[in-house]
C-alpha cells in the first residue's frame, strides 16, 4: 500500500518525534490542496510562497504528488559546489542552506526526480522540508482530502 | 681559500684560530665601499682602478705592503662616497674618483702620506679629519647592528669569522638549550626594529608554544619606507650577521626553515645574501646537522615584486606563498597561523642582526644600553637638510637634537630658510616633530606619544624651505599608490584625503576641509585592516597638529609660506631694482613676462600665464624678481 | 564546546570556532555586512560589520574588530551598535557612496546611517563595483577561479587574464548572484548565456529539447569536480519529475481508484 516514505524532523509540537510523509498516489484526485497548503505555509505576510510539492498528471484521472524524497545518497548533496546542501542523519532529512547557496542551479538539474525547485520571484532554491520549523505536521497531509498524503511518526 | 667544512664546534674553533694566525688576518686592508650608494657614485670604477694600481706594483713592494683590497658594504656615509678607508690606520678618504687612486696607492699606501684634499671636513670646525674614528659622524655612533659593515668584504665568510662571526651561533647550538636561548632573548627585552616594536622574546615564545607541524622564521627585508636604507646596508654589507641571527632564532623556537624576503629593488642585497648562504652551507653552518649537533636549518631567499604593502607581515607571508600580497586581519596571530598556516616568527633585518650580539655579550649587556622600555641601539637613516646624511646608529634614548646636530652635523643651509623646522620620523606611518620637541628621546614610545613614531628608523630633517602641507600631500600620494586596496577606509579614505590636501596645496582649500580631514582620519585609523591604513593619516594629523597655521595660510590667505606650492606662489617684479635688461623675458617659456627693454618700470609678470618655474628669478642679476 | 559571551548587554551562548558574526546572527542580532557570504571564507574588506569588543581583563580598553573574522571567545563583551561603530559604518558608507553613487544597496544602507549624499568627491565615471571581492572568492570556491582582482589601491578592479574574456569561466553565474550591487551583468536569449564577454550554450533536455538552467561547460565541470556521472545533467527538472511520477504511478494501486471516487462523490 505504501508508495513512498519520506522521513523528517521533529518540531516543538512534534516533540521528540521524527516524521515521514507517506504517499499513496492511487488516492490522489488532483485537487492540488497539497500545493496550496504548502504554498501558504511557506509564504509570508499572508501571501503564498512557492509550493514545494508539485502534483503531476500522469494519465486520465491519474495524479502523483511529487516532493523531495530526502534521499540517503542525495544527488543534490553531492553536486552542490559550495556544500550548501547537507543531510542530517538524525532526522534523515536533506536541508538547503539558502545563506550559502549561490544559485548556480546545479541541484535543480542533478535531482533525478525533479524535486528541487528555483523560485525566481524570491531568488531562492527550495524543496520539501516536511514543514520543519513551521510548527505541527506537514501541512499537505493535513489538507489532503483523500488521505493520499499521510504522516507517519517514528 | 680551500673549502673547509666544520663537522663540530671544535673543528670550527680550530679553523677560526688558524685563520687568526694566518697571513690573511694580518694583512693591511684598503676598504673600498661598494654599497649601492657609493656604487652609484662610481665606486666600481674606483675599485677597478685600485686593483689595477695595486697589481701594477712590483712584487717585492707588494709583499712588503702586505695589503689586500676589500670591497665592503655600505659605511652609511653615502653622501660622501665613494669612500676609501685604509686599515689599520683608519685613514678615511671621501669623494674618491678613479683619478685619485694612483695617488692613494703611491703616496698614502706606499709612503704613508695623507692626501688632504680627500679628507673629510668637519662642518662645525672646518677642520680636516684624517682618521675614521675621529669623524663625528662615526665617533658619535654606537654601532651594534652595523658593527661589521664597512670593515668586511661581505662576500668573504672568513672576514666575518675574523670579526667573531658565527661564534654566537656555535655557543647557542652547542652550549645552550633552545629554552636557554629563548630566555636570554626574553631577558634582553629586544623589541622589533621594523617599526612595530613588538617584544621579540614574546613573539618567539608564542610561536614556540603554538601547535603546528612546521615552524618558520622569516627575515623581513622589504624596507619600503622612502628614505630608509638601514636594512639595505645590513643585507648588503653584513649578510652573515642576518643568517647567524636567524639560525639562533630558529634553534630557539624549533624551526628548520627560514626565508629572507628581500624587496625587488635590492638586487645587490640578494646577490650578497645568496653568496653568504652558499658559503655558510658549504662550511656546514647551514643545512642538515649543523656542526654535528643534529639541528637542521636552511634559508631560502624570496623576492618581492615591488609593493610597499608587502612589508606588512601578513601580506609578506602571502607573497612568499605565491599569492597576491594582501594583508589579512590578525585576530589569529602569525605566531599561531602564519606562513602556510603554520607558526611563524617574522622579524626585521636589524632585529635579527642584534641576536648574535645578545647571545655573545649577554642580555644584561644589552639591557644596560638604551632606556627603560627600549633597550639596545637603533640604526637611523638620517636624510634631508642635514650636513651629514647617512646611516647613524645610536643608543636608544638619544635625543633627536643629539642625533641631528651630533653625527648629523647640523643643518645644511646657513641662510634664513635653513633654520630647523621639523623632522619627519617613521616614514609614511610616522609624523613630523617640531623644534619644541627636539629633546625627545628616540625610542619606541616617546615619539608615538606626540603623534609620530620611531618606525623603522627613517629620519628626514626639514628646514623652512619645506612646506609641511606639501609633505603631507607627498606621503598621501605614496600611500594611495601603495595601498593594496582591499579595505574601504584605506583605499577610499586615503584617496579622498589625498584629494583634499592636494586641493589645499592648489589654493582650493576650504576651512571645512580641516574638519573633514580630522573626522575621516578617525575612521581610517580605527577602521583599516592593516597598519598601512591605520597609520596612514599620521603625516597629515601630525603636520596639522604642529603646523596648523601653515594649513590656514594655504586655505585662508592662499599663500604657501615655504614657497613650495606652485599654485600659491606669485612671482613679482620689484620695479626699484629692475633695470629692464629683459633677461627674465627671454627666460620665460610661458611668455608670461612683458616689458620694454631698458624701462624697468614696465616689466610685468602675467599671473595667469606664469607656471611658477622660477627661471626668471634665477636669471635676474639684480635680484629684482622674487616669489611671494 | 559551548560558552557564554555578552552581546549588547544580552548573555548569549557561543560555540568554539564560531565568529562573532555567526554567533550574533544565530541569536537574531543584526550586524550589517557587504562582503560576507556563507559560501566563502570571510574577507574583512568592507569593514561594515565592525563591532566594539572588550573583555573584563582589558581594563576598559575597547577594540574595533570585524565581526566576520573575530573569533567568539568566553566572556567577550560585544557592542554592535555603539556610537563609535555607527561612526565607522557611516563613514565607510559615505566613502562607498562616493565610489558607487548608483548602487542601490549602498544608497539604502547609507540612508539608514544618515547619509543621503556623499560628503566626499564622487568618482569620475563610476560603476557599481564596491570591490567586496565576493565574485572572485565565490568563483574560486564554487567554480574555476576564472576571475581575480588585479592592480592595487584605487586602481584595484575585478579583472580577467590579460583583460580578455576569461578562458576558465563556465558561465555558472555564481559571481552575478553574489554581487551585492548587481554590477555583474549577464543575459540569456535563445539558449545562449552571455557573461564576461563570453557566450555559453545552455544544456538542452534530451527528452524535451527545452533549455536547462546550466551551461554545457557547467555540466562538464560539475560532473568532473563533484564526481558524478554526466547523465545527471541531461534532463530538465520538469522532464525528470514527469518521468518519476509516471514510474511511481505504475507502482500505485490504481484498482483502488474507484473506491476513492465513490467516497469523494458522497
Amino acid at each position: 500500500m505504501t508508495a513512498v516514505a519520506t522521513p523528517g524532523t521533529s518540531t516543538s509540537t512534534r516533540g521528540k518525534w521524527k516524521v515521514r510523509l507517506i504517499v499513496q498516489p492511487q488516492y490522489c484526485i488532483g485537487c492540488r490542496a497539497c500545493e496550496m497548503a504548502c504554498a501558504f505555509t511557506h509564504g509570508t505576510g499572508g501571501q503564498p510562497g512557492a509550493s514545494r510539492c508539485v502534483t503531476v498528471t500522469t494519465g486520465k484521472d491519474q495524479y502523483v504528488p511529487m516532493f523531495c524524497l530526502q534521499c540517503d545518497h542525495a544527488a543534490c548533496v553531492q553536486v552542490c559546489p559550495v556544500g550548501a546542501i547537507t543531510r542530517d542523519e538524525t532526522t534523515q532529512q536533506v536541508h538547503v542552506n539558502n545563506d550559502k547557496c549561490v544559485l548556480c542551479m546545479a541541484c535543480t538539474v542533478a535531482c533525478p526526480f525533479g524535486n528541487m525547485h528555483y523560485d525566481p520571484l524570491r531568488a531562492l532554491i527550495h524543496k520539501c522540508d516536511l514543514c520543519t520549523g513551521y510548527g505541527e505536521d506537514p501541512r499537505c497531509a493535513m489538507f489532503c482530502p483523500t488521505k493520499c498524503l499521510t504522516v507517519e511518526r517514528w | 681559500m680551500e673549502t673547509v667544512r666544520y663537522e663540530s664546534a671544535e673543528g670550527f674553533a680550530r679553523h677560526v684560530n688558524d685563520l687568526r694566525r694566518s697571513a690573511f688576518a694580518s694583512q693591511r686592508r684598503v676598504l673600498v665601499c661598494c654599497g649601492t650608494g657609493c656604487l652609484a657614485g662610481g665606486a666600481q670604477q674606483v675599485a677597478i682602478e685600485m686593483d689595477k694600481q695595486l697589481s701594477a706594483l712590483p712584487a717585492a713592494k707588494r709583499t712588503e705592503l702586505n695589503l689586500v683590497m676589500k670591497k665592503t658594504g655600505c659605511h652609511g656615509f653615502c653622501e660622501k662616497g665613494p669612500l676609501v678607508v685604509l686599515m689599520p690606520e683608519g685613514t678615511f678618504y671621501k669623494g674618491v674618483k678613479p683619478k685619485d687612486v694612483a695617488d692613494i696607492v703611491h703616496r698614502t699606501i706606499a709612503n704613508g702620506e695623507v692626501l688632504e684634499h680627500l679628507l673629510y671636513v668637519e662642518p662645525k670646525t672646518g677642520e680636516r679629519v684624517a682618521r675614521y674614528g675621529d669623524i663625528d659622524f662615526y665617533a658619535k655612533q654606537m654601532r651594534v647592528a652595523m658593527r661589521n659593515i664597512g670593515h668586511i668584504d661581505p662576500a668573504s665568510i672568513d672576514d666575518y669569522l675574523l670579526r667573531g662571526g658565527y661564534a654566537s651561533m656555535v655557543k647557542a647550538l652547542t652550549t645552550m638549550s633552545p629554552e636557554d636561548v629563548l630566555v636570554e632573548i626574553e631577558k634582553a627585552k629586544l623589541r622589533g626594529r621594523g617599526g612595530g616594536g613588538f617584544d621579540a622574546g614574546r613573539k618567539w615564545r608564542s610561536a614556540k608554544k603554538a601547535m603546528g607541524d612546521r615552524r618558520y622564521v622569516i627575515c623581513n627585508g622589504d624596507e619600503g619606507d622612502p628614505g630608509a636604507f638601514m636594512d639595505r646596508s645590513i643585507m648588503e654589507g653584513d649578510p652573515h650577521g642576518v643568517i647567524e641571527g636567524m639560525i639562533i632564532g630558529a634553534y630557539a623556537v624549533g624551526s628548520h626553515d627560514g626565508f629572507i624576503y628581500v624587496r625587488q629593488e635590492y638586487p645587490l642585497a640578494v646577490e650578497h645574501l645568496r653568496k653568504a648562504i652558499d658559503d655558510a652551507r658549504g662550511r656546514g653552518l647551514l643545512g642538515k646537522n649543523i656542526l654535528g649537533t643534529g639541528f637542521d636549518f636552511d634559508i631560502e631567499i624570496a623576492r618581492g615584486g615591488g609593493a610597499f604593502v608587502c612589508g606588512e607581515s601578513s601580506a609578506l607571508m602571502r607573497s612568499v606563498e605565491g599569492k597576491v600580497g594582501e594583508p589579512r586581519a590578525k585576530y589569529v596571530h602569525a605566531t599561531e597561523k602564519g606562513l602556510f598556516d603554520q607558526p611563524t616568527v617574522l622579524n626585521n633585518v636589524e632585529t635579527w642582526v642584534n641576536v648574535p650580539r645578545i647571545i655573545e655579550k649577554g642580555a644584561d649587556w644589552f639591557t644596560s644600553l638604551g632606556t627603560d622600555r627600549s633597550k639596545g641601539t637603533k640604526a637611523f637613516a638620517l636624510t634631508g637638510k642635514v650636513k651629514n646624511t647617512g646611516l647613524v646608529e645610536v643608543e636608544m634614548g638619544t635625543t633627536l637634537r643629539e642625533i641631528i646636530w651630533g653625527p648629523g652635523g647640523g643643518m645644511i643651509d646657513d641662510g634664513p630658510k635653513g633654520k630647523f623646522k621639523a623632522v619627519q620620523t617613521g616614514g609614511p606611518s610616522g609624523g613630523c616633530v617640531p623644534e619644541s620637541l627636539l629633546d625627545l628621546p628616540c625610542d619606541f614610545d616617546s615619539l608615538t606619544e606626540v603623534g609620530s613614531m620611531m618606525g623603522s628608523g627613517g629620519m628626514i630633517v626639514m628646514d623652512h624651505s619645506t612646506c609641511m602641507v606639501d609633505v603631507a600631500r607627498y606621503f598621501l600620494s605614496f600611500l594611495t599608490d601603495e595601498s593594496c586596496g582591499k579595505c574601504v577606509p584605506c583605499r577610499e579614505g586615503l584617496l579622498q584625503m589625498y584629494g583634499i590636501v592636494s586641493r589645499i596645496c592648489e589654493g582650493q582649500g576650504k576651512l571645512e576641509d580641516l574638519e573633514q580631514i580630522e573626522s575621516l582620519s578617525q575612521t581610517i585609523v580605527v577602521g583599516s585592516l592593516c597598519a598601512l591604513g591605520k597609520s596612514g593619516p599620521n603625516p597629515v594629523l601630525s603636520t596639522l597638529k604642529y603646523f596648523r597655521d601653515e594649513y590656514l595660510a594655504h586655505i585662508q590667505d592662499k599663500r604657501c609660506p615655504a614657497g613650495v606650492c606652485k599654485a600659491l606662489i606669485t612671482y613679482k617684479v620689484n620695479h626699484d631694482a629692475c633695470d629692464g635688461c629683459g633677461a627674465c623675458l627671454r627666460s620665460c617659456v610661458s611668455q608670461a613676462i612683458s616689458g620694454t627693454i631698458r624701462k624697468g618700470e614696465t616689466f610685468q609678470i602675467d599671473e595667469m600665464k606664469c607656471d611658477r618655474c622660477g627661471a626668471c628669478a634665477t636669471v635676474c642679476k639684480r635680484a629684482a624678481i622674487a616669489a611671494a | 564546546m559551548a560558552f557564554h559571551m555578552t552581546i549588547n548587554g544580552r548573555r548569549v551562548d557561543a560555540n568554539a570556532g564560531e565568529t562573532v558574526l555567526a554567533t550574533a546572527r544565530r541569536h537574531g542580532i543584526p550586524i550589517p555586512t557587504l562582503c560576507h557570504h556563507e559560501a566563502v571564507e570571510p574577507f574583512g574588506s568592507c569593514r561594515l560589520c565592525m563591532v566594539e569588543v572588550t573583555k573584563a581583563a582589558w581594563k576598559g580598553w575597547k577594540g574595533l574588530m570585524t565581526a566576520c573574522l573575530y573569533p567568539s571567545a568566553p566572556d567577550l563583551i560585544i557592542e554592535t551598535d555603539s556610537p563609535r561603530v555607527r561612526q565607522v559604518r557611516k563613514t565607510v558608507l559615505d566613502l562607498l557612496l562616493a565610489r558607487c553613487p548608483d548602487a542601490d544597496v549602498i544608497r539604502k544602507l547609507a540612508s539608514e546611517y544618515g547619509v543621503e549624499q556623499t560628503s566626499f568627491v564622487p568618482r569620475e565615471h563610476p560603476d557599481k563595483c564596491i570591490l567586496c571581492g565576493l565574485c572572485v572568492r565565490v568563483c574560486e570556491t564554487a567554480a574555476t577561479a576564472a576571475i581575480s582582482t588585479v592592480q592595487r589601491g584605487h586602481h584595484r578592479e575585478v579583472g580577467t587574464p590579460w583583460g580578455g574574456p576569461p578562458p576558465d569561466c563556465i558561465g555558472c553565474l555564481a559571481c552575478a548572484h553574489v554581487c551585492p550591487t548587481g554590477h555583474i551583468q549577464y543575459s540569456e536569449a535563445g539558449g545562449v548565456r552571455k557573461i564576461w564577454e563570453r557566450e555559453f550554450k545552455l544544456v538542452r533536455c534530451k527528452e524535451t529539447g527545452k533549455t536547462l538552467p546550466i551551461t554545457e561547460e557547467q555540466a562538464a565541470f560539475l560532473a568532473k569536480r563533484q564526481g558524478m556521472d554526466p547523465s545527471y545533467f541531461t534532463m530538465s527538472e520538469e522532464a525528470q519529475r514527469t518521468r518519476t511520477a509516471t514510474t511511481l504511478g505504475k507502482i500505485a494501486r490504481w484498482d483502488k481508484l474507484g473506491l476513492v471516487q465513490e467516497e469523494v462523490k458522497s
